[in-house]
């Protein structure tokens, strides 16, 4: 039996789904197929395992992660991982904030701006392009939206681009949805004691 | 190679631009095609989910409803037009009622969804097929809601 996670974190996490994922032993030859393309880490995943059930949602999904995440033009990876970090934190989805937090922190090498926005919320006191880019985050992650001229403004005199603004609206959208799946199909566990 | 016929029906044409009604050429064109392959996996994404093959357990008119109600709770009104347009006729059912209760929770505060949401929505008759199918959907809308609004944001305020 694992615990559930609860508080954000950037240890590596589980997630344990609530409703029965795919029976590999039963699964269609193209389940299969989307699996293997979804990575080494897939095979063992609830999460992909339970995503199989529509193969080729879960393919074109995986196609648009992967191009709004790594796409090799404009913005750096880590403003897209903070983004999706500040999104997560912003939903309560501390799945997502663990893997995202821990990306930014590879990428950024900024513990301090995690540990701000871990300890006082998306609205945490930070560098003023951090600042920038998790005020339109955070904007853009409530329902409805309420990211508006301002946080754009503000972005612009950070010396970001439309481009780089939109690669940043398209990764906080992009977990806009990723939220919604993990927080609503199962729950974050801690992984198997040691 | 695509012609007008093509470019007229949803499936063929890009469902973003045509929401937001972006004219060929235009700033924000530009700015969408710099970004080839998202817009394009966009598309395919909405195809996957309102144009598959085969709808499987969540038919046509309970995936336009869902997406119908989260683009109307997020505020996005032409998106929500959109789908309230392609929607073939749906009965009201307590099936259809409990399917658009839970697109509601998860639209707007999914951090509210709880297991017993799911354990409701079995009792509703969805399978975990189903479930999966309308959580696609659900996220997918609140994507391309986001995705709308920082467009409509950018085209303003050049």
């Amino acid at each position: 039996m694992t615990a559930v996670a609860r508080g954000f974190t950037t240890d590596v996490l589980d997630w344990a789904a609530w409703i029965a994922p795919v029976d590999l032993r039963q699964a269609t030859p193209e389940q299969i197929a989307v699996l293997e393309e979804s990575g080494p880490h897939a095979r063992t995943s609830q999460y992909y395992h339970l995503l199989l059930h529509d193969a080729e949602a879960l393919r074109q999904r995986s196609a648009l992660f992967n191009a709004i995440m790594y796409g090799r033009k404009g913005l750096n990876r880590a403003d897209r991982e903070l983004g999706a970090a500040v999104e997560s934190i912003a939903n309560g989805c501390v799945y997502c904030t663990s893997v995202h937090a821990r990306f930014y922190l590879q990428l950024a090498k900024r513990p301090d701006v995690i540990d701000a926005l871990f300890r006082d919320g998306v609205a945490a006191p930070l560098p003023p392009r951090e600042r920038a880019i998790a005020d339109f985050a955070a904007a853009l992650a409530e329902t409805p939206p309420r990211a508006g001229a301002t946080q754009v403004r503000t972005l612009r005199d950070q010396g970001l681009s439309d481009e780089e603004i939109l690669d940043l609206a398209d990764a906080v959208a992009m977990f806009a949805w990723a939220n919604r799946l993990m927080l609503t199909l199962g729950e974050p566990t801690l992984g198997p004691a040691p | 190679m695509s012609g007008a016929l093509e470019s007229s029906s949803v499936v063929g044409g890009d469902f973003i631009d045509s929401v937001l009604g972006l004219a060929p050429g235009s700033r924000l064109d530009a700015l969408r095609r710099g970004r080839a392959e998202v817009r394009l996996r966009l598309q395919t994404n909405w195809t996957a989910l309102f144009a598959p093959q085969d709808f499987g357990p969540l038919p046509a008119h309970e995936r336009f409803a869902v997406a119908q109600r989260v683009a109307e709770i997020s505020g996005a009104e032409r998106l929500a037009r959109r789908y309230a347009k392609l929607a073939p006729p749906a009965p009201q059912n307590a099936r259809l009622d409990a399917i658009l209760a839970h697109a509601e929770t998860v639209g707007s505060a999914p951090h509210d969804a709880s297991r017993a949401e799911l354990v409701r929505l079995a009792g509703a008759g969805l399978s975990p097929a189903t479930i999966v199918v309308l959580s696609q959907i659900v996220g997918f809308v609140a994507t391309q809601v986001r995705v709308l609004a920082a467009l409509a944001l950018l085209g303003e305020t050049s």
